[in-house]
């Protein structure tokens, strides 16, 4: 995979992170300004200056030669005074420029959100007709052709490379899916806009459902509601845990996150980089376990709703119970690595301001998750998200992720014809490699502060502790 | 026709008529598709050879294969645990592992990742011996080791 490939936003060279820098230099000018103007009425007033004036009386035509000088560098037309009040109307514009910007991509945004959303109330309160329509049609047309109805039974091959094609469709238009999903409050709403009035006002008093949802993350979070939560039971897991080498690169990491999830559902892994006071701790947060039908799996659907609605879960209660229990000392240097669901519960817990009191979140990791949802991570954490151009799983937030100078994302081009394959931790891995080649300025940052900061590259001595997080079912 | 297929269809003609065309190559994980989905029985007769062929690489001198099925966060697998004499490292097998597991007749599958001990290690110091197919071209291995599933 090419660096060509690659397609990167936010982190050190972001946008943000040029505004902030503009913002910056605007402010630089601006005191400039300010310090030539006090220099130039100081200067000023050495026409002023008592032997200057006395002088007058033993040479008139000097004297008046040096105070034009005088007043001309300081308050003249060409004068300090003149450029400090110009430095300082360019400061102005700047700012003004940058904050026009700003408001633009913010005007932008919102824009986005209303069309994302009335397009999916419109999807929303046509699908039932559409679905109807389309059933029925499809039937007449092949109850009227039993010769088509005949081939395509007799060629069943051709619905599944139908089915590829929809997968290809769809891992080929990712704005599109992300257009689709970020108006699911919308969908949402439509499709409760269809029922009689009396219906469904008796259904959302029923089940607790909100009567409108702007984003996505509201619908989820009233999804979510309905599934209910649980207590959660945290225990070490069975046998020793692999002691691996310190991780040399991104690949690395993502391949012991990768020996993590291959192990039984729950799991986690916290790998101790190093001894004492030099000691970083890395943990490994794999994804989604099952969608529901494993009643004791903390990571499962509901998880997954409460997560893109920014609620906390069974599952990041159970990591903070677990580093706890891993006797993690109070501010001591973390990096949280995750995929999918692991993904979305790191940068959760890097947003939340009581695990940032309890940890040092240096760096957090995310490949294949959603974080769109997560507005604002403390500046000293890190963050790198990974993901494929053809895996829909980081579309679910439906929103690109915010460009802010310690947030960086990257995407590849992993496509590779199913969307499974898309999302999995091989494709991951072979996407983290790509990173590690990268010459890129945002990740070559963000690569160069983990190595510093002793996550990376080390050859420190590892322990790793593993442990089962599962939900409190009777 | 099921009524998912039948909308399948209905979607793939719409897509075709919108102009979508697919001139990617194909990916060496979706290679295996002809052949039959061996993983009701754990693929068990079809990791056999793969194991066979493990046994008698240079360095090996011990191996135990089994499958895991997909999960929702990654691919079917192959993996297991593999003893090498001391002078071998566990990266320079990697290769034949893909040559073994594109040759078998082992579907779904994309990758193989195999525990990799050295003579004396603990049970938890190992390091590993894989290999994915994942955004690798199908035709390069083709030509390289001959069509998936031997």
């Amino acid at each position: 995979m090419s660096d060509e490939t690659l397609s990167v936003t936010g982190g050190a060279a972001g946008i943000e992170a040029g505004y902030t820098d503009i913002s910056l230099l605007a402010t630089l000018l601006d005191e400039a300004g300010d310090d030539l103007r006090h220099d130039a009425w100081h200067d000023k007033a050495l026409a002023l200056n008592a032997d200057l004036l006395e002088s007058s009386i033993l040479s008139p035509r000097t004297f008046v030669e040096a105070e034009g000088a005088v007043v001309a560098a300081t308050v003249g037309p060409k004068g300090l005074a003149l450029r400090a009040v110009g430095l300082e109307a360019d400061a102005l514009s700047i700012q003004v420029a940058v904050a026009l910007l700003r408001g633009s991509d913010e005007l932008t945004m919102q824009a986005m959100e209303a069309l994302d959303y009335s397009l999916g109330h419109l999807l929303g309160g046509a699908l039932p007709f559409l679905g109807l329509a389309g059933l029925a049609g499809g039937t007449t047309l092949l109850l009227s052709n039993p010769a088509l109805a005949a081939y395509l039974a007799a060629h069943p091959e051709l619905a599944d490379e139908a089915l590829a094609d929809v997968q290809g469709f769809l891992e080929d238009h990712p704005d599109l899916v992300q257009h689709l999903l970020n108006g699911g409050g919308g969908l949402m709403d439509g499709l409760l806009g269809t029922l009689p009035p009396a219906v469904r006002t008796a259904l959302l008093l029923e089940v607790g459902l909100a009567p409108f949802h702007g984003t996505t993350n509201d619908a989820a979070g009233d999804l979510a509601g309905l599934f209910g939560d649980t207590d959660v039971v945290v225990r070490p897991g069975e046998g020793p845990a692999p002691d691996f080498d310190a991780p040399g690169s991104l690949e690395d990491l993502l391949q012991d996150l990768g020996e993590t999830n291959r192990g039984v559902d729950g799991r986690i892994d916290i790998q101790v980089v190093g001894e004492g006071d030099q000691a970083r701790y890395i943990v490994h947060l794999p994804g989604t376990d099952s969608w529901g039908d494993d009643p004791g799996d903390a990571r499962d659907l509901t998880a997954n709703l409460q997560l893109v609605s920014g609620q906390d879960t069974a599952y990041t209660r159970g990591i903070t119970e677990a580093m706890a229990a891993a006797d993690i000392p109070p501010g001591a240097p973390v990096m949280l690595v995750g995929h999918s669901q692991g993904g979305m519960a790191a940068a959760h817990l890097a947003a939340d301001a009581g695990f940032q009191s309890t940890y040092d979140v240096r760096h957090v990791v995310t490949a294949g998750a959603p974080t769109a949802q997560v507005g604002h991570v403390a500046s000293g954490t890190q963050v790198l998200s990974l993901e494929n151009s053809g895996d829909l799983v980081p579309l679910t937030d439906g929103e690109d992720n915010p460009d802010q100078p310690n947030r960086t994302t990257v995407v590849f081009d992993g496509r590779t014809g199913s969307i499974g394959e898309n999302h999995s931790m091989d494709t991951y891995r072979a996407g983290g490699a790509a990173v590690d080649a990268s010459d890129d300025p945002s990740i070559g940052h963000v690569l160069g502060s983990m190595r510093d900061d002793g996550f990376l590259g080390g050859n420190s001595r590892v322990q790793t502790q593993s442990f089962v997080i599962t939900r409190d079912t009777p | 026709m099921s009524t998912h297929r039948l909308l399948a269809l209905m979607t793939a003609l719409l897509v075709t008529a919108t102009g979508c065309s697919d001139d990617r190559p194909l990916d060496a994980s979706q290679a295996g598709k002809g052949l039959p989905d061996c993983s009701a029985s754990e693929c068990a007769d079809e990791i056999a050879p793969i194991a066979d062929g493990v046994a008698v690489l240079p360095g090996v001198i011990d191996v135990d294969l089994s499958y895991r099925e997909k999960q929702i966060t990654a691919g079917a697998s192959v993996t297991g645990r593999v003893d090498v004499r001391r002078d071998t490292d566990c990266e320079d097998i990697e290769e034949d592992l893909g040559r073994l597991l594109w040759q078998s007749q082992v579907h779904p599958v994309t990758s193989i990742t195999l525990r990799c001990y050295a003579p004396g290690s603990e049970e938890t110091g190992y390091d590993f011996a894989d290999y994915a197919f994942v955004l690798k071209e199908a035709a390069t291995l083709e030509e390289a080791w001959g069509p998936r599933g031997g």
